[in-house]
């Protein structure tokens, strides 16, 4: 029930931003509808005498584009003889540039002084009369002048790109995810999540995070053996010493109902029918293989079947007057007493006033 | 349920981008079909999924109200034939659907749907609801969400409403401080989680990047977790890591839980990993060791691993590794090779072999061995089939086999070419 309405929350989200973004749609530029002009034609004269915003431009922008009134300073008789199709490739619906996606992060201003003012530096290829549109430089451009390669071994993408996800991305080994990344990439993404957002889309982490993934990456990628995978091979053999020598590293994904619902299934959890029992002998009493001992040691182990809400099995002795006594830890009362615990709950299972 | 909020995403997706027009569609499918002896209660059963996945992703969706406005979907759907082990034949979720836009001069970021958020305590929370973004100036931001926790599949709710914040200062894609709050509420809206803390990434030099995390329970006024890494990689030969981390298990479970009065104890670990390249995408030479102590004692883990590639182009991978986790109440010793060899420029095989010696005996057994080989086909460009079978003897199986066979589509479509 709680998961049907989280997903139909979901649902909801998505499909208010899915109708915002419906809304806020504006014609999409449609193929031939564009604002043609050639650039040879104009090559005597200066290029800030039509991009009148490059110099002082420090990010890219539709402005870095002539506006109308611009070309009319010239050509404003085509305009009044309404000959429409002088410039608009669509002159059915003539209007101003299509919208961009400015994906590059550039300051003209900066790059000007280097070039000494020479746009062709990096503008090789020019939009013409007959292949209108925008013609970026290509990225061999910008590396001639800037190698860019520690930026780039280590997938400092944006310095310049704002989004990267639709160039095709170069293999991981490219970059710095060598070395001892997957241990690490925790506290990378918990800090710089956006030098990540840069390459991947969420998709890519939910092969591994996703609460709803059907099946162990290990099994969906099997023909990668060369990755680092956390769970491959026999980790069921494993998976009760690994949870004993880092409880953290588990709980931070599954929770300990995770545990409790596979033990179950497998007959192994506290209401099963299985005779063969977990615990060693003594383990309901004090001494060396008491379970106070381990429930000191690995609390989550504990939890991990036998955490069924306050009233679970602890409370039958550990109650105020049970035979189990304080179950506490010994600095416990630091910070908590009595008149916190009958306000709560879950403590007046055992603290009744 | 789940299946059908997978075709009601992706009706949205596909309506959307109709509309809006996206300028880049990638799309993957991945259909598996598998075939297991399952061994439970005694008996063996034979179960056989079949598994498909699909993800989409639009961007450059020009409207008037978003700039980068990207939508992206990732879900599944299985049928399972023979004795499945919940007995449930049809299933079916989405991990992952949201739409992704920014405004205000790219000042604004807002992302909506089913999502996960990593930065800051929040560490990787998977919910349905809201993340923006604020840039404000100087690299100083302020970042949010809130929305309902992910139900974890084969678990139980991880709190009913989970909320956070986090205010940053980035220097750089590589280095950014923040400081974050995150609560997460249960039933009867009790504490789940209400934590605080600090998180920083910043490279020094081109060469050396450090970063850490503290976490801060406010509920219980204690540390949950310290961590701290340090990288250094001086050139493409040589990557070292040292790190130390500490935390509180009994504070990562629910604050209502009965079993989060019982310990107050801490776990500690530090060590080093140092990764040598003598020739660089041909070798890579691999070794850590980290000291653990907790209550029980001292322990540790370490290991080794190395991997070649030989031939023109690497056509032939080999690797070896071995592991030792010695902890109290015993570990285990890790063997494994794997191999790689291309045949044809479109055909592969791949091999893998584990093995594990435990140091306490489970079900009366001290052993367990793993292997799988797959065959690898690059049908098409954008398409790919693999054909994977595994044999396994371990202390919960006597003898089991499985097979997989695995068809994958990853492309994409363009509208818009943009030279690189």
């Amino acid at each position: 029930m709680r998961k049907a309405r989280g997903t139909w929350i979901a649902l909801a989200a998505l499909g208010i931003a899915a109708c915002a973004t419906m809304l806020g749609t504006r014609r999409a530029k449609q193929p031939g509808e564009e604002i043609r002009q050639s650039h040879a034609a104009h090559k005597d004269l200066p290029c800030v005498m039509c991009h009148e915003d490059v110099p002082e431009a420090k990010t890219v922008t539709d402005r870095l584009r002539p506006p109308e009134a611009k070309c009319l300073e010239c050509h404003g008789d085509k305009k009044d003889q309404k000959e429409c199709g002088y410039c608009h490739t669509d002159p059915a619906h003539p209007g101003p540039y299509p919208a961009e996606s400015h994906t590059i992060i550039i300051s003209h201003q900066a790059h000007l002084k280097l070039v000494n003012d020479d746009c062709t530096a990096c503008h090789v290829k020019l939009s013409e009369y007959a292949r209108p549109g925008p013609t970026p430089p290509a990225m061999k451009s910008c590396t001639k002048c800037h190698e860019h390669r520690v930026d780039f071994d280590e997938g400092r993408c944006g310095t310049c790109h704002t989004d990267l996800k639709r160039f095709p991305l170069k293999p991981v080994a490219e970059f710095s995810h060598a070395g001892d990344f997957v241990r690490q990439h925790a506290s990378v993404a918990h800090a710089t999540a956006d030098a990540c957002a840069q390459c991947h889309d969420q998709t890519f982490c939910a092969d591994c995070h996703a609460q709803t993934a059907p099946m162990r990456v290990e099994l969906k990628f099997s023909e990668n053996v060369t990755s680092d995978f956390i769970h491959r091979g026999d980790y069921l053999t494993r998976h009760s010493i690994e949870a004993r020598s880092d409880p953290v590293l588990c709980q931070r994904c599954h929770g300990t109902s995770f545990c409790s619902a596979c033990h179950d299934q497998e007959n192994v959890g506290p209401g099963g029918s299985n005779p063969r029992r977990p615990h060693p002998p003594g383990w309901a009493f004090p001494g060396p293989t008491s379970h106070a001992v381990a429930a000191r040691r690995d609390i989550v182990s504990c939890a991990s079947c036998h955490d069924q809400g306050p009233n679970s099995n602890c409370i039958g002795c550990h109650r105020v007057g049970g035979v189990g006594g304080n179950p506490h830890p010994m600095q416990w009362q630091q910070k908590h007493n009595l008149s916190e615990a009958y306000g709560t709950a879950m403590c007046q299972y055992c603290h009744r006033q | 349920m789940a299946t059908r909020t997978v075709v009601i995403c992706l009706a949205a997706l596909v309506g959307t981008t109709g509309w809006a027009r996206a300028e880049t569609v990638t799309a993957s499918s991945t259909t598996i079909v598998s075939g297991q002896r399952d061994p439970r209660d005694g008996t063996v059963h034979t179960v056989v999924p079949f598994l498909e996945l699909v993800s989409l992703r639009a961007s450059e969706i020009h409207n008037s109200l978003f700039d980068d406005t990207q939508i992206v979907v990732s879900g599944w759907g299985e049928a399972v034939a023979g004795d499945p082990r919940d007995g449930k034949s049809v299933l079916g979720d989405v991990d992952v659907a949201y739409l992704q836009g920014s405004t205000w001069n790219r000042r604004v970021t807002l992302r909506a749907g089913r999502q996960f958020v990593f930065p800051g305590t929040a560490g990787n929370v998977h919910l349905d609801g809201l993340a923006p973004t604020l840039w404000l100036a100087g690299g100083v931001g302020l970042s949010g969400f809130v929305g309902v926790p992910v139900t974890p599949r084969f678990g139980y709710s991880r709190g009913e409403f989970t909320s956070g914040a986090r205010a940053f200062w980035s220097r750089s894609y590589e280095s950014e401080v923040g400081v974050s709050v995150l609560e997460i509420l249960g039933a009867g809206r009790h504490v789940f989680r209400r934590d605080a803390g600090v998180d920083a990434r910043y490279r020094i030099l081109d060469s050396l990047a450090l970063s850490g995390l503290v976490r801060w329970s406010l509920a219980e006024a204690r540390m949950a977790e310290a961590d701290a890494t340090a990288n250094w990689s001086p050139c493409r030969y040589l990557d070292v890591t040292g790190d130390y981390r500490r935390t509180a298990p009994d504070l990562f479970l629910p604050r209502y839980s009965i079993f989060s009065v019982f310990a107050q104890e801490t776990r500690d670990e530090f060590g080093g990993f140092v990764s040598v390249r003598p020739w660089p995408r041909r070798q890579d030479l691999q070794g850590d060791f980290h000291e653990v102590h907790n209550a029980s004692g001292w322990g540790w883990n370490g290991g080794g691993k190395a991997t070649v590639r030989l031939g023109s182009g690497g056509g032939t991978r080999l690797g070896v590794e071995g592991r030792r986790l010695l902890i109290a109440g015993g570990g285990y010793f890790m063997g494994r090779a794997f191999g790689w060899q291309t045949i044809t420029s479109k055909i592969r095989v791949v091999a893998d072999f584990d093995a594990y010696h435990l140091d306490e005996p489970l079900n009366g057994q001290k052993s367990s061995f793993f292997g799988s080989g797959s065959l690898v086909y690059d049908v098409a460009p954008a398409w790919r089939a693999v054909l994977t079978g595994m044999d396994n003897v371990t202390p919960y199986a006597t003898h089991q086999i499985e097979g997989l066979l695995k068809i994958v589509y990853d492309g994409g479509h363009v509208v818009r070419e943009v030279t690189p």
